[in-house]
């Protein structure tokens, strides 16, 4: 058997290789920032092109390219299927991220939605919501990406991990939110390349009759249409997803900088865009039993299968694939948690006169700070760490229906959004022990909506839009 | 049961669609850089 994996010193420079790129890319898009607007929204001002194509590649992580093949190879057709169904979050994102320009031009970042809308408590709920989950999401990709680059070329965990979070936190540095956007262009275009090729070569050397003749002698399940596990699995993933990019100010922030006009088509283009990744990545896992491959660890079958297929150069791809994957999230989430805590936490509770020089100042310091916790933590690889994420699905479920109702409901109830994000995210959470992680966002979701609606029901608001503007 | 025919059209019309993604992108770039509008 075949394993995905390169010699060091191509592996080496691989690494060294996009570093460069990557650093060089947002050193030059970032090189006309003036303004606190150019670094933290790319000017408001950014094209359908560069629009879909961010949407597209931040949705698509680490996550997309390894773990659908992993839920393919566990739970079939409807693993990857129910994963593609992701897209649901960017889709219905559309209409909110038309109607969130519209009445917060000058707004930052989803705090500001909420310190408006819903006042000082719901909004230092959300804060603690929104920052609990991005360090979530920060700490499993670093740690993702410390374990690719180890289990692909040998380079140590340490040395991998240092260089990723390294390289991402410089180019957001050097150039902002026009930085992130611009080199997730090329990265999309990477990804995308990759997959088809993969998938072209796979279809080639095992053809669509053989998997299905293997996977019907020795694993019919994952043939199934109706898995009662994927199907349970996929209704909760679906609201995580949703809860994900409704309250996380890497969406937000793209809303807002996105040109007028831009914004819905650009998140309906990517959620189209997006719903055939994860079935691409998903048939890579269908290979392995159809080749006979040993499979000690399922999130690990893509690059397995990779290797098999393609030798040293199918590893090569998933390296490049894995790595755009990565790094196309990792910048955007140290851009727009850095917004966050600069905008809402620093200005918005120590320093409510700073400066514009003095954002952009604190908006660096930042940047480098999330990236060294995050380092930091990820450091003793201690892999509980990433269930934070997990954690944080009924947190995030809990947040989409103040935020929905919010923005189209002029009666949506201050106290019912706060009580809503607070119930929700306990009784998830309770859930997600008692029952199972596939149980958390569905409670949290629904424990919010009757939180919220009753109670608006009952002490109405008469809130008008104009207010929201700061 | 999804059937050998079934499972085919899911894998090939997957990978169409990612093909059809990069065109779309890719055409969308070009024509936002030629009329300025890319930022």
């Amino acid at each position: 058997m075949k394993e995905a994996h390169l010699d060091l010193s191509t592996g080496m420079g691989l690494l060294f290789g996009f570093s460069v790129l990557w650093v060089a890319l947002g050193w030059y898009l970032g090189r006309d920032n003036k303004t606190k607007e150019d670094f933290q929204l790319a000017g408001r001002n950014v094209g359908f092109a560069l629009g879909t194509a961010t949407a597209m590649a931040t949705w698509v992580t680490a996550n997309t390219t390894l773990v659908a093949p992993e839920l393919a190879y566990q739970m079939g057709i409807w693993g990857m299927v129910g994963y593609s169904l992701g897209s649901v979050g960017l889709l219905l994102f559309a209409p909110l991220a038309k109607k969130i320009r519209e009445i917060l031009p000058f707004a930052t970042t989803s705090g500001d939605f909420f310190r408006i809308r819903y006042g000082n408590s719901a909004w230092r709920l959300f804060l603690i919501v929104s920052l609990v989950y991005s360090l979530g999401w920060l700490v499993s990709l670093g740690m993702a990406g410390g374990i690719l680059v180890q289990s692909l070329t040998g380079i140590p965990y340490e040395i991998g991990l240092t260089v990723i979070l390294g390289i991402c936190v410089a180019y957001t540095m050097l150039g902002g939110l026009k930085a992130v956007i611009g080199t997730d262009f090329l990265q999309t275009v990477i990804i995308l390349i990759g997959l088809v090729l993969l998938g072209a070569l796979a279809y080639q050397k095992v053809p669509s009759g053989v998997i299905h003749s293997t996977l019907q002698h020795s694993r019919p399940e994952l043939l199934n249409l109706l898995f009662p596990a994927a199907l349970v699995f996929l209704f909760n993933n679906i609201l995580f997803g949703i809860g994900e990019i409704f309250h996380s100010n890497v969406w937000w922030s793209r809303a807002f900088a996105f040109r007028k006009g831009v914004g819905f088509r650009a998140f309906f283009w990517s959620g189209l865009l997006w719903i055939p990744v994860p079935i691409a990545a998903g048939f890579l896992a269908f290979v392995a039993p159809a080749r006979g491959l040993a499979v000690p660890y399922p999130d690990m079958v893509g690059p397995l299968v990779a290797g098999e297929l393609l030798g040293e150069w199918g590893a090569v791809l998933v390296f490049v694939l894995v790595f755009s994957a990565l790094s196309s999230s990792l910048d955007s989430l140290l851009a727009a948690t850095s917004d966050l805590v600069v905008e809402d936490i620093y200005k918005g509770h120590i320093r409510p006169l700073a400066s514009d020089a003095e954002i952009s100042r604190a908006n660096l310091y930042t940047i480098a700070l999330l990236g060294f916790v995050a380092w930091l933590v990820c450091l003793p690889r201690i892999s509980n760490l990433a269930m934070v994420l997990h954690f944080s699905g009924a947190l995030v479920a809990a947040t989409i229906w103040p935020i929905v109702l919010g923005i189209f409901w002029e009666r949506s109830n201050r106290l019912g959004a706060f009580w809503a994000m607070l119930g929700g995210s306990i009784l998830g959470l309770g859930s997600y022990f008692h029952f199972g992680f596939y149980t958390s966002a569905t409670v949290g979701c629904v424990v919010s909506f009757s939180i919220v609606t009753c109670v608006s029901f009952i002490f109405p608001e008469k809130f008008s839009w104009e207010e929201m503007n700061p | 049961m999804i059937d050998p025919i079934g499972l085919d059209i899911l894998r090939v019309m997957s990978l169409a669609l990612c093909g059809c993604g990069i065109g779309f992108l890719v055409w969308h770039f070009c024509k936002d850089m030629l009329g300025g509008e890319l930022w």
